[in-house]
Order: C-alpha cells, then sequence, then structure tokens
C-alpha cells in the first residue's frame, strides 16, 4: 500500500488548517470559528439532495436556513 | 467496516445473512443472481433509500409484504452498531421503522428509534455519519463504486464541489454577502436613531429632575403627615386613659340608681306591712289570739259533743216511756175490747182474773199512763233545752272558725312581706356591696389617674381628693359616691373634651397635609408613566442601535469570512485537484500493468482528467482519447483517489470493477487493490481470475429466489 497516498487525505487538506493560513483572520480565532461553523452548516445542508434543485442549487427553504444560521452565528445570541 | 448483513425479503433474498472480515472479501455469482443486491441492502440500511430507486415498494421481495436489513458495522470508534431497518407495505407506498443500537459492554444500547417520540431520519442519519463518517453523497460519489460510472468520473462531476466543500464555500460566500447587505442597508438607519436616543436623554433628564424635587416634597410632607399622624395618637391614648377613669363612674352611677330604687322598694314595702300590723297587730299577738281561739273552738266542740250525747241520752228515755205507755195502752185496750163470752185473764201468768180486779188494773194503768206522759213531755222539754243549746254553741265555733281563718290570712300575709323584706334587703345589701366594690374600683382608677397625670401642671391644681377607704356604712358611701360622681365626672369629662378639641384640631390639620401630600404623590406618580415610557423607548432604542451595531461589525465580518470562502474555493479546487491528479496517477500506476501515462492532471474547475499517454507525448482529456479498459482502470485509480482524497472510509463497495478488463490488468486489478487502502473492500465480480486471498462468497440463484454460501 502506497502510504504517502493515503496521509494525503489528512491534515494538508482539513478545512481548518487552510482557513488558518488566511492572512484576514490569523488574529481573529472568533471569526475563525465563525466561518468554520458556516462552512459546516452549508456543508450539512448539501448533503442532502432535499435542499437542492435540480441545477445543485440551494432551495429556497435551505437558503433561509442558511441566512438564518449566518445571523445566528454572526450577531451572537441578540437576534 | 460492516462485519454482517441480513437481508430479509429483500429484493432476491428471503432471508439472507453474510458475515464480513476486514480486508477483502468478493462476491461471486452469475448475471442477475443479486449480487448487486447485497449493495442496494448496504445502500438501504445506512441511508433508507437506494439511488435509483423512488419507492423502498421496489425493493421489496415478491409478495412479501414486509422487507428489513440489518447492518452490523465497527464505527470509528471501534464500538459495534447495529442498525435495523424495515418497510412494510401502506398502500401504494411503504412505511418504514428504524433503529440503532450500540453495543455497550454485553447489552445494547438504543442509540434511536423509529418508536421513540421525537426520533426522525434526520437523527438516525447523523448518529450513521458520526459513527462512520461516511454521509450519503460521499457514499454515492465514493463509497459505492459502480461499474457503471467508473469511466464517466473522468469528465468530471459537479458532485466533487459538494463532496470537497467546493461548493460550500462558494454558496457560504454568496449567502455571506447577501446578509451581510441587509445588514449593511439596516445599519444606514443607526444615525436617525442615535439622534432619537438623545432627544429621549434629554426629555428623561427633566423629568428625573422634576420627578426628584417632587419627590423631596412628598418626603418633607409625608414626615410632617407622620408628626401629625403620632400626635393624634397620643392624644387618642389620652382620651382612652379618661374614659377609662370615666367608665366605672358611669357604672357607678348606674349602681346608685338601683340602690335608690331598691330603697324605694323597701320603704314601700315598710308602709304594707305597717297596715297589716295595725289591723292584725304583730304576727306574734296574732299567733296569740289565733291560738286563743282555737282552743276555744275546741272546747265548744267539746260541748257540743257532750250535750248531744245527753240529749241521746233524754231521748233514749223518751223512746223508753213510749214503750211502757204503749204497752199500757195495749192492755187498756185489750181489757176494754174483750170479746164477748171471755174471760179476763192475768197479763203475766194469763190465770183468769175477777172483774174488779180489772177495774183496779183498769185505774192503775190509767194513772200510770198519767205518769209517762208526763215523764215524756218533761224529757222532750229536756231534749229542746239542749238542742238550743248545742245549736247556740255551734254558731259560736261558726264565728270563731272565721275568725281564725282571717287570722291565718293575715299571718300568711305577714310572713310573706316579711319573706319579701328580707329579698328586698339582701338585694339592698348587695347593691350596696357592688357600691363599694365599684368605690374601691374609682378608688383605685383615680390612684392610677393621679399618678399618670400628676406631672402635669395643669391638673394639679384640680388633682381631686381621693378618700383613702371605703366606708362599709352603706348610706354614708352613698352620699360619698355621690360627691364623687358629682365632682369628678365633670372634671374628667372637661378634661376629655379638651383632649377631643385638641384632637380634632390636630385631624383638621391632619388632613389638609394629607390632602396637600396625596396632591404631590399623585403629581410624581403621574410622571412615572412618562418617565416609564422614556425609559422603555430609551431601551428599546439602545436595543436597536447596539442591534444595528452589531448587524455592522456582523456585516464586515460577513464580507472579509465571503473573501475568506471565495479565496477557499480556489485552494480547494487547486489542492484537490493537485493532490487527486498526483493520487490518481500513483493509483493509477498501481493498478495499471501497462502503466502507459506519463503525466495526468485534474482540470480544477470541472474535474475532469487529461492524460499524458506515452504514445502521444501531450496532454489530452482521458474520456475521450483512452480505451475502455484504461478508462476503467483510470476511473477507478480517480475513484480511489477522491476516497482516499476525502477520507479514509471503513468500507468501500466495488461492483464490478474489473468488468471489460482484458485479463492482465483484471489480475493485476485482483493481485493489488487489497493493498491499496486501509478500508475493507467489499467487492462484486463474475469470476475471480486468481487466488487473492480474501473472502469469498457466492450468490446462487435458484428460480425467484436467491442464497449466499462461502466459498473460501
Amino acid at each position: 500500500m502506497p502510504q504517502d497516498l493515503l496521509t494525503m487525505s489528512g491534515e494538508e487538506f482539513s478545512i481548518s488548517n487552510i482557513l488558518k493560513e488566511d492572512e484576514r483572520i490569523q488574529d481573529n480565532p472568533d471569526l475563525l470559528e465563525k466561518i468554520l461553523a458556516v462552512f459546516d452548516f452549508t456543508q450539512y445542508i448539501l448533503d442532502d439532495d432535499e435542499n437542492l434543485t435540480k441545477s445543485a442549487n440551494l432551495n429556497g427553504n435551505a437558503r433561509t436556513l442558511l441566512d438564518k444560521r449566518i445571523e445566528e452565528l454572526f450577531l451572537g445570541d441578540s437576534d | 467496516m460492516i462485519s454482517r448483513l441480513r437481508l430479509k425479503n429483500f429484493r432476491r433474498f428471503q432471508d439472507a445473512s453474510i458475515s464480513f472480515d476486514n480486508g477483502i472479501s468478493y462476491i461471486e455469482g452469475k448475471n442477475n443472481a443479486g449480487k448487486s443486491s447485497l449493495f442496494m441492502g448496504i445502500e438501504y440500511g445506512l441511508f433508507g433509500t437506494v439511488a435509483g430507486f423512488r419507492s423502498q415498494t421496489a425493493l421489496f421481495a415478491p409478495q412479501a409484504d414486509k422487507m428489513g436489513v440489518e447492518v452490523i458495522y465497527e464505527g470509528k470508534d471501534g464500538r459495534t452498531y447495529r442498525l435495523q431497518r424495515m418497510h412494510e407495505r401502506a398502500g401504494r407506498s411503504a412505511k418504514g421503522h428504524y433503529t440503532l443500537k450500540v453495543k455497550d459492554g454485553d447489552t445494547e444500547k438504543y442509540l434511536v428509534s423509529s418508536d421513540f417520540e421525537g426520533s426522525s431520519e434526520e437523527m438516525l442519519q447523523l448518529q450513521v455519519f458520526e459513527s462512520l463518517g461516511i454521509s450519503k453523497r460521499l457514499f454515492d460519489v465514493a463509497v459505492n463504486i459502480k461499474q457503471g460510472e467508473i469511466s464517466s468520473i473522468l469528465e468530471g462531476t459537479s458532485q466533487l464541489d459538494i463532496v470537497l466543500g467546493v461548493s460550500a464555500a462558494t454558496i457560504a460566500q454568496k449567502q455571506l454577502n447577501a446578509v451581510a447587505l441587509g445588514f449593511e442597508k439596516e445599519t444606514s438607519q443607526y444615525d436617525l436613531l442615535a439622534n432619537n436616543l438623545k432627544q429621549f436623554e434629554n426629555q428623561r433628564q427633566q423629568l428625573e429632575l422634576q420627578s426628584k424635587s417632587l419627590g423631596t416634597e412628598v418626603e418633607t410632607l409625608q414626615k410632617q403627615f407622620d408628626g401629625l399622624t403620632s400626635q393624634k395618637s397620643e392624644m387618642t391614648a389620652k382620651i382612652d386613659q379618661f374614659q377609662q377613669v370615666l367608665t366605672p363612674f358611669s357604672s357607678y352611677k348606674s349602681t346608685i340608681g338601683n340602690w335608690d330604687r331598691d330603697m324605694q322598694r323597701i320603704v314601700d314595702h315598710t308602709s304594707q306591712k305597717e297596715e297589716v300590723i295595725k289591723e292584725a297587730g304583730d304576727l306574734p299577738t296574732l299567733l296569740k289570739t289565733l291560738e286563743e281561739r282555737q282552743e276555744k273552738v275546741r272546747g265548744l266542740t267539746q260541748q257540743i259533743s257532750k250535750s248531744e250525747e245527753e240529749r241521746k241520752k233524754l231521748q233514749d228515755s223518751i223512746r223508753t216511756q213510749e214503750r211502757k205507755k204503749g204497752d199500757v195502752v195495749g192492755k187498756v185496750n185489750r181489757r176494754k175490747n174483750l170479746p164477748e163470752g171471755e174471760e179476763p185473764t192475768c197479763e203475766e201468768c194469763g190465770s183468769p182474773i175477777d172483774m174488779d180486779r180489772v177495774k183496779k188494773e183498769l185505774a192503775q194503768w190509767e194513772l200510770d199512763l198519767g205518769d209517762i206522759e208526763l215523764e215524756i213531755k218533761k224529757l222532750e222539754e229536756q231534749v229542746a233545752s239542749l238542742s238550743s243549746e248545742i245549736s247556740t254553741t255551734r254558731q259560736e265555733v261558726q264565728q270563731t272558725n272565721q275568725s281564725i281563718s282571717r287570722a291565718e290570712n293575715l299571718s300568711r300575709q305577714l310572713e310573706t312581706l316579711q319573706g319579701r323584706e328580707n329579698q328586698l334587703m339582701k338585694t339592698f345589701s348587695e347593691t350596696g356591696e357592688l357600691l363599694m366594690d365599684q368605690a374601691v374600683e374609682i378608688y383605685e382608677s383615680l390612684q392610677e389617674y393621679n399618678e399618670t397625670l400628676d406631672a402635669e401642671m395643669r391638673l394639679k391644681t384640680t388633682k381631686p381628693s381621693v378618700p383613702e377607704t371605703v366606708n362599709v356604712d352603706v348610706e354614708g358611701d352613698v352620699l360619698q359616691a355621690r360627691y364623687m360622681v358629682d365632682v369628678f365626672t365633670p372634671l374628667f369629662g372637661g378634661e376629655q373634651n379638651r383632649l377631643n378639641s385638641e384632637r380634632d384640631t390636630i385631624s383638621v390639620e391632619l388632613r389638609v397635609q394629607e390632602s396637600k401630600l396625596r396632591d404631590k404623590q399623585t403629581q410624581l406618580k403621574n410622571l412615572k408613566p412618562g418617565l416609564e415610557k422614556l425609559n422603555l423607548d430609551i431601551s428599546k432604542t439602545k436595543g436597536a442601535l447596539s442591534l444595528l451595531e452589531k448587524k455592522r461589525t456582523a456585516a464586515q465580518e460577513m464580507r472579509t469570512s465571503a473573501k475568506v470562502f471565495k479565496t477557499l474555493q480556489e485552494i480547494l479546487r487547486d489542492r484537490a485537484a493537485s493532490n487527486l491528479g498526483t493520487m490518481t496517477l500513483r493509483y493509477h500506476k498501481e493498478l495499471s500493468e501497462t502503466n502507459n501515462i506519463l503525466d495526468l492532471r485534474v482540470d480544477p474547475k470541472q474535474y475532469a482528467i487529461f492524460v499524458k499517454p506515452d504514445d502521444v507525448g501531450e496532454e489530452v482529456p482521458a474520456f475521450s482519447y483512452q480505451g475502455g479498459g484504461h478508462k476503467l482502470l483510470l476511473g477507478l485509480a480517480f475513484k480511489l483517489a477522491i476516497v482516499s482524497f476525502v477520507t479514509n472510509p471503513p468500507f468501500i463497495l466495488l461492483d464490478e470493477p474489473t468488468y471489460g478488463l482484458d485479463s492482465g490488468n483484471k489480475s493485476n486489478l485482483f493481485e493489488k487493490i487489497g493493498n491499496l487502502t486501509k478500508s475493507q473492500i467489499l467487492l462484486i465480480t463474475h469470476q475471480r481470475q486468481a487466488d487473492t486471498g480474501g473472502t469469498l462468497f457466492e450468490i446462487k440463484k435458484n428460480g425467484p429466489v436467491s442464497t449466499v454460501e462461502v466459498v473460501s
């Protein structure tokens, strides 16, 4: 088994690690956390075909859910 | 890894169970034997649906009303999970049930079940994802590798964008910008709200000053009011004290009234009694006279009895004489009326007698008759005399008895009067005693009164002199009591009136003060709603401003985040394309017997594969240029690269991956594929070409039903 290939599915491709390299948020762990949460939630929505249109865009309901989640994350508990 | 699969009434399987080991398992069988159904069973078990089947009813074995699948797998955490899922026909559709349990020691613990209230398919999927690390999409794109779809992936797939997170980054960027724009529009009102807040705060400041001033006034008025209330209470206490002193006086006056009444009753009674005594003498004299008369009656009665006895004797004598007279008359009549021819006989011996003797006897008898009649007359006179005497005596007895009766009546009347007198005297005495008790009470009350008010100069001059002791000489004490009542009542009453008047003055003042206080309190109270409304407006405006500030900050962060996501998309695409290209090439080198590709690149926009074959020497699209077998190997290598790149799945399903390969490549693939990944591999094939290790299962077709057998 080519061990060098198997390791490539690990740290290098981690979204978190990629984002940490971004200078705009390097000193803002709070924002990093929010961005990761938005990413995870979007990914969660995309994993369900029922949230997608035929052209693989988010349908209205899924978009509303995502907008609401974005507002929650960026406004904290004062929604 | 999947350790066990059970299918019941699922497509061709009535009830089949397969236990898998880690490593590679081969599933062989003829066409239409049901090999792919095993993978469908795994897909249905894990996700509840099977790609290409719109309804679960298509998965039912013929004539079956229900079907079910049980998947036992080892999770990422090393624990054993049992996932059971079944559907039963419900009209044209099917109703599903599911249960996911995890082994916990010797028992199994429920994680989620359709029987639990609040459970949902989403919760189950989340549990499956967390325990296995596979989502349905990843399963479709990379884990479940179907022969017919292997080559087509060389043209690229938009699904990979989703799996890699590029779609998520793109959509997140878009929605972050959209939400940020909305927030930015809202924050344009910030200045207007800030100005409103300033005005509200100025108004509040004015109201607070007004409120503070009124508060001070209310406080001062309240103190004055409390002081007056206290004075009034003291006055009331003093008045009550006087009342306590005066209350016994009132009772005392009442008792004196009773005493006077009792006295009058006694006077009236005495007068009545004296009239009786005047008529009959006093009781002892009356009783003596009564006794004498009774004695007289007894004597007269005895005398009557004696006379009556004597008269009876005389009457007996008269009757004796009458009998004698009768005898003599009889003898005379018998001599005179002797029948003719009959001889007279002796009246005593019956011997015949002569006429002379008859004549002599008649003469003698005539004389005897005269004597007898005389005697009778004399006796009758004596009887008449006695009868007269008796009658007179009886009259006298009757008169005496009448006088006795009257005397007895008077005696009883006197006794009654005496009893009444005793009663009156007793009442009179009790009233006197009560008078004394009350006098003592008054005395003690006065003592207390003096002690209490001794300090007050004005009262000192009129301090009443209180008797040291109270006499039991009722008449004298009553006089003294009357004096006390007459002297002290006006004195105390006057003081009480003075205090009442003073209290009334305070009451008036108190009402005036209370009115002022209420007025100011009302003014203060009326300020409150305005102040509360202002506070509410300020609070709301501050809240709105705070929210706008947050939104302003949030919008800035969202814009930054959107930019980050834009960069992320590019990085993900580039890195994924680069890594997938490298990995695909390496996998291909392992899988391909000929290994004729010099270089390989993945297009970061479409994820299409471009290769540089050694016979061409330049980059060409893999899908249009390569032959069927090469495309299959390249696609398989790409799939393996994707699955390894994105995650290390616990298992990979390969459905006919060798279909279309020449025997050399087929042998090579069978030899090497087991070593290309740490994941468990379940591989469907028509026929293995060599013994390449692993477990071999055979699906046997028996009419409409299929079974599974372990071959080696």
